[in-house]
């Protein structure tokens, strides 16, 4: 049983913001190579296939949580009992670590590619979760702060979208529905490291004011991301050719390479830059929840928890240096989400509906 | 309290001046670079500097490098370069006419490969050595400033079809659709540079050119909304008028699949620029649209008769039929070309013809 302090809760209208926070982080700077690799001109289907498959995960956490009396930690020890379920819940801290830290490296390696090739990696991560330490350490409503401007102030980003219309092709985007199932369902799995990050729900689910109307607002942070999602897919498949989309790597950035504006000749060195008011949410609110889940698991000083988590992150990004090392990090984290959406949840909701009928028979 | 206040202010001087620092007045802005093929099969690189100096018009000097890779090239020039060179300002490719016969893959790939390269960047192929041109005299605005004012002008508001870096690398990796650039001519007379006609190009070199009177049905052709203007000739009469094009645009339909039939709509709204005769009444107008619809119809056709012949697609027919058709094999595009028939169709309107009747 996990009961939060009301001054220690976040209004229920924030989730849209935690929700959307989480999803949104540096998959969205290159997913439409990996989308589209299978299905081509379909990939923006596969963007709102995966869209939805993500709402269904959300109504399912929040069937889980609903008389649980707690977090997903609760949930653990009712259904697995202590040990099993501890187990399982330092294994879902574990993939919130492996979250933050694959965001956070990718993002060091963006700006290495795009801006600063001598930038020094221990550096700049030392200074940044320097940041994250002391912004979880203010609590969670400080963190839901930073998420709400790390929403609202980056948004103007969105309108540098219509710059590449000038040179779009929306024929492109034709024929729709040309590619069989399997093609479908491969490519919308590889949308997976671009979704994830929901899950986060799990855990700060305590913290919400008022669950029940909350809902609507988790779900509308979902659509916001699917919504984003989908435009800039559309617009990289329009603005690219099928052939030319396949030798980007982050094809968002080269898109921003069109923008010129009489004040600013080059876009993507602002845009790499706000990026990181993007990401320093998404990294506190995974480290967040990492530590939150120990701690509610083994009931220890979350502050400690904090430390030697980001010292262990510290490690961990300094000692991935190249791409293959960066991209076997993305996979993993993409393939652990997709199992985490469809296998986890899935299984967590039939078992947990099962557990709950038992026990309301058995009073 | 003071231990925290001292730290921040330790790590901040640590920490400032930690990535490489380019320093607008300490670095050299290429603006403009040519590459040529030299006899011995290297590539030579020449890069534009721009200088500034108080009140003085700018002033532009050339850097060479010589290399068998176009990426060493660029290392050979900071050889001989006083300040680092950067590439960030780049506005003007130019390709000299050997090299862009042989195949311009290689250099194209170094400069998209470069982050700091905008997509934006405007590429030419020159007549002779394009090493030649960057030499010219300029007036006041220098070499790059005033080649890509050149081609911008001319593609917004002339027959010049549209092109930059970004369009060129989506016909260059697009299988259905080969690019297409501009073709830069120095004045022998008085050192300008001229805007020759386009090459076309297949998958990797140049294989044909279209002379300057063919741009505008080249253009209609390839881009929607385009400019330009075009003299018509009224049969059965000595006179002639000038049509200045407003705005075009191209429709394609897929007739059959087998054989492979197209047929294409073109849709062009102008006004009379100019006129030799007496007085524009409604039956000369009428003639001169029908003079230029049959013109256009015969000149478009002539074209797409000649890329069939060449095997080459520069506008994008491939592209077209990959969206209008489910079962279409985009792979063996290039090898079909040939197959293909065109029905073209033109519908021109006049609306104005000036000032004066």
């Amino acid at each position: 049983m996990i009961k939060i302090a009301e001054r220690f809760q976040v209004s229920h209208f924030l989730v849209f913001y935690l929700i959307h926070s989480l999803q949104f982080g540096v998959g969205v700077l290159g997913f439409q190579r990996i989308v589209s690799e299978k299905v081509g001109r379909d990939a923006w289907i596969s963007v709102i296939i995966a869209g939805i498959m993500v709402h269904i995960s959300l109504w399912m956490i929040y069937k889980i949580l609903k008389n649980s009396g707690g977090n997903v930690t609760t949930v653990h020890r009712q259904i697995l009992g202590k040990w099993i379920g501890g187990g399982l819940s330092a294994c879902l801290a574990l993939y919130f670590c492996l979250l933050a830290i694959t965001v956070l490296r990718t993002y060091i390696e963006i700006v290495q590619v795009w801006m600063f090739p001598d930038l020094d990696v221990w550096v700049f991560t030392s200074v940044f979760l320097f940041l994250v330490f002391y912004i979880i350490s203010g609590g969670f409503r400080v963190v839901t702060g930073i998420t709400f401007f790390g929403v609202i102030l980056p948004i103007y980003v969105l309108f540098t979208f219509l710059f590449p219309l000038e040179f779009s092709e929306l024929n492109n985007l034709a024929p729709p529905l040309n590619h069989s199932l399997k093609e479908m369902a491969q490519s919308t799995k590889s949308m997976s490291l671009t979704i994830i990050g929901f899950e986060g729900l799990l855990v700060f689910y305590p913290f919400i004011k008022n669950p029940d109307k909350s809902k609507k607002w988790a779900h509308l942070g979902v659509a916001f991301s699917t919504v984003i999602y989908t435009l800039i897919m559309m617009v990289s498949l329009a603005y690219f050719s099928e052939e030319q989309l396949q030798k980007n790597v982050w094809a968002t950035l080269t898109i921003w390479k069109i923008v010129e504006m009489p004040f600013v000749e080059r876009f993507e060195y602002i845009g790499i830059a706000n990026w990181c008011l993007i990401i320093l949410p998404n990294v506190c609110l995974s480290f967040w929840c990492a530590t939150r889940c120990l701690k509610d698991t083994f009931k220890v000083n979350q502050k400690i928890i904090l430390v030697i988590i980001l010292l262990g992150s510290f490690m961990v990004i300094s000692l991935t240096q190249t791409r293959e090392h960066i991209n076997m990090l993305n996979d993993l984290v993409g393939q652990t989400g997709f199992y985490i959406m469809f296998g986890y949840i899935p299984c967590l909701f039939i078992i947990n509906s099962i557990f709950r009928k038992v026990k309301g028979r058995k009073r | 309290m003071r231990i925290k206040l001292l730290l921040t202010i330790v790590v901040i001087f640590l920490l400032s001046g930690c990535v490489e620092k380019e320093v607008i007045d300490d670095v050299n802005l290429i603006v403009a670079v040519a590459y040529d093929l030299t006899e011995n099969g290297n590539i030579r690189g020449t890069a534009d500097v721009n200088t500034y100096m108080k009140d003085q018009p700018v002033r532009d000097y050339q850097i060479i490098g010589e290399s068998k890779l176009s990426r060493d090239v660029m290392s050979e020039m900071q050889k001989k370069s006083q300040d680092p060179l950067v590439i960030g300002k780049l506005q003007v490719a130019l390709f000299g006419e050997k090299l862009a016969r042989k195949g311009l893959s290689e250099i194209v790939d170094t400069l998209q490969r470069d982050a700091s390269i905008g997509e934006r960047l405007l590429l030419a192929v020159t007549r002779d050595e394009a090493m030649t041109l960057l030499e010219g005299d300029f007036a006041t605005v220098g070499a790059a400033r005033y080649m890509s004012n050149l081609i911008l002008h001319n593609i917004e508001s002339r027959d010049l079809p549209r092109t930059n870096l970004h369009l060129f690398l989506y016909q260059h990796y697009s299988q259905g659709q080969d690019p297409f650039l501009p073709i830069l001519k120095k004045n022998v007379q008085n050192g300008n540079v001229e805007i020759d006609g386009i090459v076309l190009m297949d998958d990797e070199k140049v294989v044909t050119e279209l002379p300057n009177e063919k741009l505008l049905f080249f253009k209609v052709l390839t881009d929607q909304y385009s400019k330009g203007s075009h003299t018509v000739d009224i049969p059965d009469s000595e006179d002639s008028a000038v049509v200045k094009s407003l705005s075009s645009s191209r429709k394609l339909k897929v007739i059959s699949e087998q054989p492979l039939k197209v047929k294409i709509d073109i849709k062009l709204k102008g006004y009379i620029n100019e006129y030799t005769g007496e007085k524009i009444t409604p039956k000369i107008k009428g003639e001169i649209i029908q003079a230029f619809e049959k013109e256009m119809e015969k000149e478009t056709l002539a074209l797409i008769e000649k890329f069939k012949e060449l095997k080459i697609d520069p506008i994008g027919i491939g592209d077209d039929l990959r969206s209008q058709i489910r079962t279409f094999k985009i792979e063996e595009w290039r090898e079909r070309i040939p197959e293909l028939q065109v029905d073209v169709h033109a519908d021109i309107t006049i609306s104005e013809s000036g000032v004066v009747d």
